[in-house]
């Protein structure tokens, strides 16, 4: 102690301090990398193939939204903080700030909001987004001070609450998406620029395809009075009425400011609605596990080849009314 | 009427129920006691349907899961779904229409805020009013007391009072004994997936003294407690 003096000692223990932070993020990161690749691993798809698909989709998305229109750089920020602020739980932060200090909570949280915004940054700075690629870390930073109760006083009145429960919950957690896509159906006619208008079809298309990805609790189909295909007809009823009422304040306006697309229009309309019941009976074919690799391969092959959607949907349809069976008909 | 007859099941090597034989009566409540892992709520899955097992279900429905109604241990809510919107989509599930919802909140719940936000007893409860307003002929009710407060278990009470007289078959589990025997016609006693006894009434303080002996044993002794 006396060879190292009071400076000294103060030295090491910063430098204690110091390895400890370190440390701490290191574990938790490679937690949080396992936890990932254990859920990639769960859906039956190799790990260098996830990886592969995640970065080639995200090149894939980034240059469609670039090549398409002039607000890119607005939506590609709307989009990187709306997949930072799902890390913005609540149970999740409660846990985190039960385990860590304040301090080094503060430190993970905007150390890993930092983190998802970082791959967003290139495009930005490769397109002369400039103040946007320098808004895109702050605010990602400053929402690691903000935590998104799903719960509280608060709820979003929704169209959908008589038949839940996918587009009910499913709106309420993606309404900023959906009310992105109207923005960008209303600027679309506004600057008379037709594929963002399409665009904003696709996307709310996609948005609601989304709100089947995962199974529900088995209960809640356990609970119906209803054999597998009542079951499915009312559940593919319900999602063709509610995607249509999501859609209509889109498509009104595109059929207004651009009537000589109307055919095209109505057949982005269909189509998605076509990949909505594929999406659907995705799900269910896999019931009650989570899809995987056959559901992922056959919802690609359709994106990348429409007309196969007339086999697929089929074929789907069959699989998930045997996996419905044990459920409805307790014919385990 | 629901006959069970020499219903096992395994998960892997675990045997959780073995060759269980059970009558549950109409107009009858019927309790199943138990600790922690002996099989309650894998014998009331096998009986809802979610679990396949060896052995026969009897009931006098074409299919008992259609007239069934099911209260689990710990219910599951979607994020985002009010407690309304989740009671009506248990009714649409039986097809069944639900008009004046509010005077039917037997609970005085807040339905308009989502139910992923209530604590576990509002859970419990909203569950229960769910599956009360399917107006199902057999209910199993999976720990209905359990996290609820003292106000609602005397309702959760009288409610199966009134099931009972409505001629409603009911089977409920509980690890508190004296609540199962201050509502339940006949008890069964569950051991490590064996059903080791059946008392009426008149049986229960029999039944209760041997689970405490069987339970306790020497145990708290060993523990030497000061």
């Amino acid at each position: 102690m006396v060879l190292l003096g009071n400076r000294g000692w103060q030295a090491l223990f910063s430098a204690g301090q110091q390895f400890k932070k370190t440390q701490l993020l290191k574990d938790y990161f490679l937690l949080q990398h396992s936890m990932l690749n254990r859920r990639l691993l769960e859906m039956g798809i190799p790990l260098w193939a996830s990886y592969v698909a995640i970065g080639l989709g995200f090149l894939a998305v980034t240059g469609i939204l670039f090549a398409k229109t002039a607000l890119a750089g607005y939506l590609y920020v709307l989009l990187a903080l709306s997949l930072v602020s799902r890390l913005g739980g609540s149970e999740r932060n409660d846990f985190l700030r039960a385990t860590f200090s304040r301090r080094r909570y503060w430190q993970l949280r905007a150390s890993e909001n930092l983190i998802c915004a970082l791959p967003f940054l290139p495009a930005l700075l490769h397109h002369g987004c400039y103040l946007l690629a320098l808004a895109l870390p702050l605010a990602a930073a400053a929402l690691a001070l903000l935590r998104f109760r799903a719960v509280g006083s608060f709820v979003l009145p929704t169209p959908f609450g008589r038949q839940p429960f996918e587009f009910a919950a499913g709106f309420r957690q993606n309404f900023l998406l959906v009310g992105a896509a109207y923005f960008l159906a209303f600027m679309a006619v506004g600057v008379g620029n037709f594929n963002l208008g399409a665009f904003s079809q696709l996307l709310v298309g996609f948005v609601c395809m989304s709100f089947y990805a995962k199974p529900e609790n088995e209960y809640y189909v356990w609970a119906f009075r209803a054999t597998p295909r009542q079951f499915l007809y009312r559940k593919l009823k319900t999602c063709g009425l509610h995607f249509t009422a999501i859609s209509v304040p889109i498509l009104i306006p595109l059929l207004a400011g651009f009537p000589e697309q109307t055919t095209v229009l109505l057949g982005i309309y269909l189509l998605t609605l076509l990949y909505l019941a594929a999406a659907l009976l995705a799900k269910y074919s896999a019931y009650p596990a989570a899809q995987s690799l056959p559901q992922g391969v056959l919802l690609g092959l359709a994106f990348f080849f429409p007309p196969a959607l007339l086999g697929i949907i089929p074929f789907l349809y069959a699989k998930s009314i045997e996996k419905l069976n044990p459920f409805l008909n307790g014919t385990h | 009427m629901v006959r069970i007859e020499q219903l096992s099941k395994s998960y892997g090597r675990k045997q959780a129920l073995d060759g269980v034989s059970l009558s549950f009566q109409k107009g009858r409540v019927h309790g199943v006691a138990g600790e922690n892992g002996a099989g309650k709520t894998t014998l009331f899955r096998c009986i809802a349907g979610l679990e396949p097992y060896t052995g026969t279900i009897h009931s006098e429905y074409d299919s008992l899961k259609g007239h069934l109604g099911f209260l689990q241990a710990e219910p599951f809510f979607f994020p985002r779904i009010t407690g309304e919107e989740y009671i009506r989509l248990m009714a649409s599930a039986r097809q069944k229409k639900i008009a004046g919802l509010e005077s039917k909140n037997l609970f005085g719940l807040p339905l308009g805020q989502y139910a992923s936000s209530y604590s576990t007893g509002m859970k419990k409860k909203l569950a229960l009013t769910a599956i009360l307003l399917q107006e199902n002929e057999v209910l199993i009710l999976d720990e209905p007391f359990s996290g609820v407060d003292i106000q609602s278990n005397l309702v959760i009470v009288e409610v199966i009072s009134r099931l009972r007289a409505l001629n409603k078959t009911v089977i409920i589990s509980s690890h508190i004994f004296a609540a199962l025997s201050e509502v339940c016609d006949e008890i069964s006693l569950l051991r490590s997936g064996r059903i080791l006894q059946t008392a009426g009434r008149s049986g229960f303080s029999s039944l209760e003294a041997e689970m405490k002996a069987v339970t306790i044993g020497s145990r708290i002794d060993q523990l030497e407690l000061k």
